[in-house]
């Protein structure tokens, strides 16, 4: 996201959020058509309206409450072209760069403020990779540098979170930021001589991610400890996939993200959306090609997906 | 309504939005991309535009261009000529015209795809004239426009009276006196477009007498009313890089300098002072001539040509004008506010503001760029773990700032609305005490990383400025305007600068109490500031002149050599991290060099390694 102010700050629990009533411009990729769109963030650092309470309630009500990474924060679209905001009566909590911890953790956040009928945890299915990254690059401000955020360790069979409070970051000088899927050109070739049936490092990942048994463990633990703080709301898990996957993931892939989700909800009593057997149904002109993350029509679609859910 | 101005794809993109009349934002892209003088585009700038006016593109009435290209086009093709060396960059201007700037509104139209609004082309040097009289307060002046070139035009005068511009004369290219000052600047070693404001600031090192008649007879013939004839057997301008042939070596019996890193010698200290004794003449009789045609003793000045202090002081001390303006933002990017104005006022028949006794000016202190407030500087540092301290109290951050000064600390001022144009006028600065020789040679050097002989301009309370300069105009707040010192605060006379070439020697000479600030002829690059242009500089100043009595503080832009002014906190930390500086302050925070994590390598090392730009 390129933008002439700052974004992110940092944040204790979570590791960062929005900018606190941030309106600014982000301008928008030309060759992805892209347009430049404005990002407005509220008073708890969440990409929404600021909400004012009712009288006499303690939190806000609102039909949905949607927890996730940049695929549900809207990264590309404004606040307006996102499906939460198409959807109605929905608050969006999803914010830029974050893992399935850190979705757990802004739930904890949420669920202070806010009172949903349903709540939707809509992570991008490559979240699950960052679960167990002590770092991670984030693009703010012309800047791009390493911010801690929570991980998990495994420990008899349970989940404990370090790195909370999570400490501030630092520009670090010496050593050059680490680019996630940095591949070399070499490796890039011997990939697709291979035909493998999947084309960029992040499928690989994502494979060796969901065919992990602590990432499982960690995942579900994640969601269940979410779903406890919301106990008069119905929950739902509704992983995104991005282009890349759609394209690219062969069908063993997609089969195993499937059943990792479905799995987890037939143990936390959660509903599965099929979010990915629904936008491969659709067309691809759904996504921004280049940057990755859904389009104004990719955001019409998912809004359609729900509504049809919710009916 | 709602206008927005751009000028971009030549140099100095920039963007500015004005709603009903009143100025809302300007800003140039370099800024924002650090590519200094960048010419692409000016995304982030329209952006930021929009922002500040609260508006999305779809309410947009007009977008105004700042020149018809199709005119300069005509200019640079006819001009052109191929060689194996230039083949590249020949294709990449065409392919540059042809999809950009001879279809600006249809590549707009691509970028901006829900913008409705209607497209303008103004003139270039038409542009330049409205950036000085609309917002200028005047009801009537003379226009003098003067650059390198523009479509194909080099100067020009116009009548500027209420609402309306009136073209009463131009220079064609190539007779342009803002060419020929960016040839000798490339001559002397430096770049075009960046490098002539350090041949101004060498010119006082040198004899003028020497080359002036050279300058004057036979670079080029000087007509009565200041219009000139270059003698092109000495000028090659298909190149910004070397602008000159090889006759000028020989006129001038000295090499070309190759770069800035060739020892300045002698020569050329005195081809700098003769060709800024040259400009100033020229400057001196078109003004002349341009109240002579129009009759009105107000003038209003504009163009590359009108940043060149040294004449427009000269200009002020001649007393020819009763008021004279200069737009701060006198080069390319001021042309993006000019267009809006002209399309505002003049075509669409608007009328204008005129000042009051509260209001001198409508460029508002030219604090048009982006502000950061307290609390997204503090999401900044606690972003990147710097160590700060916060003051809640303006009073008490005046003091310990003062406190900083007196110990000989220098540090970047960060606060406000970010200025336009090239002048940091207390919003994006770096200051340090004035009394102290050692503060230009450390800021020139350790800070700056730039030549040693660069003099630094002071701020000053305005009503302290009659004791201490000649002549000099109080309102003088965009620090455009060069004065000398009163002989009462000179320490010695000046050493006989024709047989010294030593320029370390001539610099090192104390020559008043504020020796930081005076440049070896006693002049200074004033900017004046009372309490309503800036009330925390001015309570700074005031601070500073109660516990020193010198109304002073050295004020240089915040940035290094070769980079743009900073504009975020990233760009302000950064800078300050990457030099030698002691400190920061950024809004009520105030962050000491010595207390953050610095990198292993030290500045200079840094810089070794980081592309040259200029």
């Amino acid at each position: 996201m390129k933008s002439y102010r700052q974004i992110f700050t940092h944040n204790p629990l979570i590791g960062h959020k929005y900018i606190n009533n941030l309106k600014t411009i982000i301008v928008g990729e030309i060759e992805d058509q892209m347009l430049d769109y404005t990002l407005i963030a509220d008073k708890f650092g969440y990409r929404n309206e600021n909400l004012e309470l009712d009288q006499g309630q303690s939190k806000i009500h609102v039909d949905n409450l949607f927890i996730g990474c940049s695929f549900t924060a809207g990264d590309g679209v404004s606040n307006k072209s996102r499906f939460s905001d198409i959807l109605g009566n929905s608050y969006n909590a999803g914010i830029s760069g974050t893992d399935i911890i850190q979705q757990y953790l802004i739930s904890k956040d949420c669920s202070e403020f806010i009172e949903p009928k349903r709540v939707i945890f809509s992570p991008y299915i490559g979240c699950v990779v960052r679960n167990f990254m002590k770092k991670r690059q984030i693009d703010n401000l012309v800047s791009s540098h390493l911010w801690h955020k929570p991980y998990p360790e495994i420990k008899d069979g349970e989940m404990i979170l370090h790195n909370i409070p999570v400490p501030k970051p630092h520009l670090e000088y010496t050593s050059n930021t680490e680019e996630i899927n940095q591949t070399s050109f070499f490796k890039q070739l011997i990939r697709k001589l291979s035909n493998k049936g999947y084309s960029s490092d992040m499928n690989k990942n994502i494979e060796k991610a969901y065919s992990s048994p602590d990432q499982f463990k960690v995942t579900q633990s994640c969601f269940e400890k979410a779903k406890s703080l919301f106990p008069n709301s119905t929950c739902f898990i509704a992983p995104i996939p991005n282009w890349d996957f759609l394209k690219h993931a062969n069908k063993d892939l997609k089969f195993l993200v499937q059943q990792f989700y479905l799995s987890i909800c037939k143990t936390s009593r959660m509903k599965y959306i099929d979010i990915l057997n629904c936008m491969l149904a659709g067309e691809y002109n759904q996504y921004f090609y280049i940057e990755g993350h859904l389009n104004a029509s990719g955001h019409i679609k998912l809004a359609d997906v729900f509504a049809k859910e919710f009916r | 309504m709602n206008i927005l101005g751009i000028s971009c794809f030549y140099h100095d993109s920039s963007a500015a939005i004005i709603v009903d009349g009143q100025i809302i934002a300007a800003v140039q892209e370099e800024r924002f991309s650090r590519v200094k003088g960048d010419r692409s585009f000016p995304r982030f700038s329209i952006a930021y535009c929009l922002d500040q006016a609260s508006l999305t593109i779809d309410r947009i009435d007009f977008v105004a261009f700042y020149e018809q290209p199709s005119k300069s086009f005509k200019r640079v093709y006819s001009n052109l000529h191929l060689n194996p060396n230039n083949i590249l960059d020949v294709y990449n201007n065409i392919l540059s015209w042809g999809l950009q700037r001879l279809q600006f509104d249809k590549y707009f139209k691509n970028v901006y795809p829900n913008y409705t609004g209607e497209f303008y082309f103004s003139r270039h040097h038409i542009s330049h004239a409205a950036s000085a009289f609309f917002p200028s307060g005047l009801k009537e002046a003379s226009i003098l426009t003067i650059d390198a070139v523009g479509e194909d035009t080099t100067a020009t005068i116009s009548l500027g009276s209420k609402n309306q511009i009136k073209l009463l004369k131009i220079m064609k290219y190539p007779d342009s006196i803002g060419l020929l000052y960016s040839c000798i600047t490339t001559f002397l070693g430096f770049k075009a477009n960046l490098g002539e404001y350090k041949v101004m600031g060498l010119a006082p090192y040198g004899d003028s007498k020497t080359y002036f008649d050279i300058f004057k007879q036979e670079l080029c013939y000087l007509y009565e009313d200041g219009s000139l004839k270059l003698n092109m057997k000495y000028f090659d301008f298909t190149s910004t890089d070397i602008m000159f042939t090889n006759n000028l070596e020989k006129l001038f019996h000295i090499k070309p300098r190759i770069n800035e890193y060739e020892p300045i010698n002698k020569t050329h200290m005195d081809i700098a002072a003769g060709l800024q004794a040259f400009t100033d003449e020229v400057v001196f009789l078109m003004s002349l001539h341009a109240q002579k045609l129009t009759n009105i003793r107000n003038l209003c000045l504009s163009g590359g040509v009108a940043l060149n202090c040294v004449s427009n002081g000269n200009l002020q001390r001649s007393k020819k004008f009763d008021k004279i303006w200069v737009q701060p933002a006198s080069g390319d990017s001021g042309n993006a506010l000019g267009a809006a104005l002209y399309l505002y006022h003049q075509v669409l028949g608007n009328p204008k503001t005129e000042a009051d006794n509260d209001i001198t000016d409508l460029m508002q202190n030219c604090r048009l760029g982006p502000s950061y407030s307290d609390y997204e500087i503090r999401c900044f540092l606690d972003s990147i773990g710097a160590c700060y301290e916060y003051y809640k109290d303006d009073t008490e951050l005046t003091s310990m700032l003062v406190d900083e000064l007196m110990d000989g600390h220098i540090f970047g001022l960060f606060r406000g609305r970010m200025e336009f144009g090239p002048r940091a006028l207390g919003n994006r600065s770096i200051i340090g005490d004035p009394r102290s020789q050692e503060t230009q040679t450390r800021m020139n050097l350790k800070i700056k990383f730039r030549e040693s002989f660069r003099p630094f301009a002071p701020f000053v309370l305005r009503e302290h400025v009659s004791e201490w300069f000649q002549d000099s105009d109080l309102d003088n707040k965009y620090m455009l305007f060069v004065y000398l010192l009163n002989e009462s605060k000179r320490f010695n006379q000046p050493i006989d600068y024709s047989t010294t070439v030593n320029i370390l020697q001539l610099l090192n000479q104390p020559r008043s109490e504020v020796p930081a600030v005076t440049h070896v002829d006693y002049s200074a690059r004033l900017q004046t500031v009372s309490h309503s242009d800036n009330p925390f500089i001015y309570n700074l100043l005031s601070e500073f002149n109660l516990r020193t009595n010198i109304p002073f503080l050295v004020n240089t832009s915040f940035n290094v050599r070769g980079e743009p002014i900073v504009c975020t906190p990233l760009d302000a930390y950064n800078c300050m991290i990457n030099t030698y500086m002691d400190g920061l302050c950024m809004g009520n925070y105030f962050l000491r060099r010595s207390d953050q994590t610095l990198p292993e390598m030290p500045p200079e090392a840094i810089r070794i390694l980081r592309p040259k730009i200029d």
